[in-house]
């Protein structure tokens, strides 16, 4: 069977020959459109670290010097520190809030910016220059604020609340997600180590979390969070401090929002601060997705690969159709003689299917060329370390994923435009067939 | 005897609809897509209001300063120091106009009327005077504020056409006053609405410069990092490259006469359609790259489909080769023949193409809020919507290039497929019935 359907393919190889270029093409076109749909998809897989679901960031402005509502007299960091705890304080004893947590504005999720630094887990390689780089968080433990239990992070071990010793702000303990844990120690099992900073310090290890993404469309980087006790007074402390915040189980988010914009945004105001609006996490999330380009990349890789699949499910569609009227005579005769519908439509599927099988293997060596010279597709911060268990991370499966998922993609299209056209033409009567012959 | 062509092809058109319409969707949705891309950037780069002077316009977006004796402890920021425009730039022997602006990005920007509690929030746009000549903006009512307005921080504003109307009901506004950011400002002119399709002028007012307060006249010292878009003005576009120059040497000269820190304008001043991709305020774009990810796309959306219809030209040239045959028996030479071919497939095409941009119109329009910012790696603020004006779609540059779309396509997927054809014997053609 298959003998005889190559030789039909070889036989029609002009008529054959530019679907054929055309599947080549779009073989590798399609393969380099989907790897970045693959990685952003499989990197925003991963789990996040945190929960995103009825968390809030209040957005916190100060009257310019230009402002009429500007007042100069409030803007000495005493004074401005006075003014951002009344706000802090009114959001804390919201009745609607579970947790709360004052943070630095680089520290919350999908935040618009990234704090990072060199750790050592030993003096000897600060010598050495032998450092793993790594995200940082700051959270400031006064009037109960409490970042991990805000943003739902979870202690690698237990899978529990992280508990925060008492002297965790006045000892500068630090906290380590798994990932930074093992790149700095092989392990995860490292609480009451001792890691070091680039001018020798040191601080002890209060806990190790889970690991934790700070962009959702990015994998896990290691993270270390600072813990200090109280934030200090500045004019620009609103863009220094984010306050964030999670709803209590069973209240209603949209009635919340709504209160909030009418009762609560007024009494946030205190010195040259005001309140500018709420925004969950969710909406920092997807902003930040826009603002990077990240919604960008796949809404014009899904629209390439669609165009690509479209003009294929045209090229099979007219390919098959026309191949099918000039085969009318050949239909009749395999009808004639007792072949079924199902017969005359799957040899031409497996012609289809061998077509789009050959057209690919052909075009896989440039694809891989092109790999081996450029590399994968690669998106956010460059890490220098990869989570090896990821398959994204992996060469190898990286490659033979993307390659399957085409592939499948391909042959189902490239399928279902034959289909038609031979779906057609096999129900025509053995005797219409060869008459018009 | 073209005419006969097209008659010819009108006739094959309705006997055989199948081919015709996979041949016109496969044209339709090449010639779409690629509009759609060649109208993203005509957006960006053509004489569009109120930037209808970009192709002599030179800009800086960007700047970057290090210590003369670490060139790894650079500083950089998305904006230049006021400083370049007000005491090194403006005295260039090829500079016609120099103008800076600022783009608010804080938010939280609103306006009122003065005896009014209710407030509306607004995109306002910081500029110096120089702005106004650089950039050609239609008044409708007043004039833009002048250069003694700007250094002495008057409140005056330019409004635009629709907020004037949300607030006074009316463009005839000059002189009026009403509260911005709880400041009271006085009306000087109202402007017909700028589209934040061109986001180096986009806003709903413009104020003077230095009434943002993270502009300063001066320098920080010897750094010439700042926060303001420096726009120039070439007297014809031919000058730019002696403005670039001149504006190059300038800082060399100011490099050199430092002592602490050197300025480095990464490759700048950018002509505009190229300042459009500069992104990342540290470094140049790396101009192969996108060049080469855009022209990959583009031979990707001409040459899928051209094989598509290369195939069915193939199919039906099959089909005809009997009636080619007769012709050339007749004494049609090869060139004639493939004229007819070539001729005959440019209805197909074109019928396509007129698909195809009224598809491509339609994409716009639906997708009008992201679509512009398609291609780019940084949204600076993709809440802000833009609206497609009449210049921006409809013009002679988007239907010329539509139709030299469809000749292209026609030639790329007509023509191989006709001169193979062409290359039977008469005897060969005419058997082929038999």
């Amino acid at each position: 069977m298959i003998k005889k359907i190559i030789c039909q393919l070889w036989n029609q190889r002009r008529m054959n020959g530019w679907i054929f270029i055309e599947l080549v093409i779009v073989s590798f076109f399609l393969w380099t459109v989907i790897d970045p749909i693959y990685i952003l998809t499989a990197d925003k897989l991963i789990a996040s670290g945190y929960d995103a679901h009825n968390r809030y960031v209040v957005k916190i402005g100060n009257y310019e010097s230009s402002n009429g509502n500007y007042q100069a007299e409030m803007n000495t960091d005493s004074i401005c520190k006075e003014s951002y705890n009344r706000i802090i304080r009114v959001v804390r004893d919201l009745p609607e809030m579970k947790d709360f947590s004052i943070a630095s504005s680089a520290s919350f999720p999908n935040s618009g910016s990234w704090n990072g630094t060199q750790i050592y887990n030993d003096t000897a390689d600060i010598k050495n220059d032998k450092y793993i780089h790594t995200q940082y968080y700051e959270f400031y433990l006064q009037d109960g604020s409490n970042m991990f239990r805000t943003y739902g992070m979870k202690d690698a071990f237990t899978g529990a609340d992280i508990n925060i010793p008492a002297d965790a702000g006045t000892r500068q303990k630090v906290f380590l997600s798994e990932a930074l844990a093992r790149a700095l120690f092989g392990k995860t099992d490292v609480t009451g180590q001792k890691v070091y900073s680039h001018d020798k310090s040191s601080y002890e290890i209060a806990g190790v979390f889970q690991d934790y993404k700070h962009r959702n469309y990015e994998q896990p980087y290691p993270l270390l969070v600072w813990v200090y006790n109280e934030i200090q007074g500045k004019t620009y402390m609103n863009w220094r401090y984010s306050i964030t915040f999670s709803l209590k189980e069973g209240v209603d988010a949209n009635a919340f929002e709504q209160r909030f914009k009418k009762e609560v945004m007024p009494l946030l105001k205190a010195g040259n601060f005001y309140c500018s609006g709420l925004e969950s996490f969710e909406e920092v999330s997807y902003m930040y997705a826009q603002r990077s380009g990240v919604i960008n990349q796949l809404r014009l890789k899904y629209s390439l690969a669609g165009f690509a699949l479209l003009c294929i499910f045209l090229g099979m569609v007219g390919t098959f159709w026309i191949r099918c009227n000039a085969r009318r005579q050949e239909i009749g005769i395999m009808r004639s003689m007792g072949a079924s519908e199902n017969a005359v439509r799957n040899q031409f599927l497996a012609e289809a299917f061998l077509l789009v099988t050959v057209a690919f293997v052909v075009a896989l060596p440039v694809v891989f060329h092109q790999v081996h010279e450029s590399g994968f597709f690669s998106s956010g911060v460059t890490r220098t370390i990869l989570d090896m268990s990821y398959w994204q991370n992996q060469p190898v499966m990286h490659f033979c994923i993307v390659t399957l998922m085409t592939y499948i993609i391909l042959l189902v299209i490239a399928l279902i435009g034959t289909y038609i056209p031979v779906k057609r033409a096999s129900h025509i009567l053995p005797a219409d067939a060869l008459r018009d012959e | 005897m073209i005419k006969l062509y097209l008659k010819q092809a009108w006739t094959l058109i309705k006997q055989n609809k199948l081919f015709t319409s996979i041949y016109v969707v496969g044209t339709g949705l090449s010639i779409a897509l690629t509009m759609t891309m060649f109208i993203i950037f005509y957006v960006k780069f053509a004489p569009i209001y109120p930037e209808y002077n970009r192709d002599r316009m030179l800009t800086i977006k960007a700047m970057k300063c290090y210590p003369k004796t670490n060139k790894e402890s650079w500083n950089c920021n998305g904006g230049a120091s006021y400083y370049l425009v007000d005491k090194m730039l403006k005295d260039l022997p090829h500079l016609e106009a120099i103008g800076a602006g600022k783009q608010d990005f804080m938010g939280n920007n609103t306006i009122a009327l003065p005896d009014k509690k209710e407030v509306m929030e607004v995109n306002p746009y910081y500029a110096d005077s120089g702005f106004w000549s650089v950039f050609s903006f239609r008044f409708l009512a007043g004039k833009p504020f002048t250069q003694a307005d700007v250094d002495a921080d008057l409140p005056v504003a330019v409004l635009s056409e629709s907020l004037a109307k949300r607030i006074f009901a009316s463009t005839d506004v000059v002189g009026k006053y009403f509260t911005f950011n709880g400041k009271e400002f006085r009306v000087c002119g109202v402007v017909q609405d700028v589209s934040n399709a061109t986001p180096d002028t986009a806003g709903d007012l413009w104020i003077p410069l230095f009434l943002h307060s993270w502009v300063s006249r001066t320098s920080e010292g010897e750094k010439l990092i700042g926060n303001v878009h420096i726009y120039m003005l070439a007297p014809t576009p031919a000058d730019k490259e002696a403005l670039r120059a001149e504006v190059q040497d300038v800082f060399r000269k100011y490099n050199l006469q430092t002592s602490e820190y050197e300025n480095d304008l990464m490759q700048q001043p950018d002509d505009f359609w190229k300042s459009t991709f500069r992104k990342n305020s540290c470094e140049a774009p790396d101009w192969g790259e996108l060049l080469k990810g855009l022209i990959y796309i583009l031979l990707a959306l001409l040459f899928i489909p051209a094989m598509n219809l290369s195939g069915m030209i193939s199919s039906r040239m099959d089909h005809r080769l009997c009636e080619l045959g007769v012709r050339r028996a007749y004494g049609a030479t090869n060139k004639i023949l493939l004229g007819q071919v070539l001729w005959e497939n440019l209805l197909l095409t074109c019928l396509g193409g007129l698909i195809g941009i009224l598809l491509s119109y339609l994409i716009v329009l639906t997708a009008s809020d992201w679509i512009l910012n398609l291609f780019d790696d940084w949204v600076n603020d993709p809440a802000k919507t833009p609206f497609l004006s009449f210049e921006m779609l409809f013009n002679p540059w988007i239907f010329s290039f539509a139709f030299v779309l469809c000749v292209l396509l026609n030639l790329i997927s007509a023509f191989v497929p006709a001169l193979w054809s062409l290359r039977h014997t008469i005897i060969q053609s005419l058997n082929t019935k038999r």
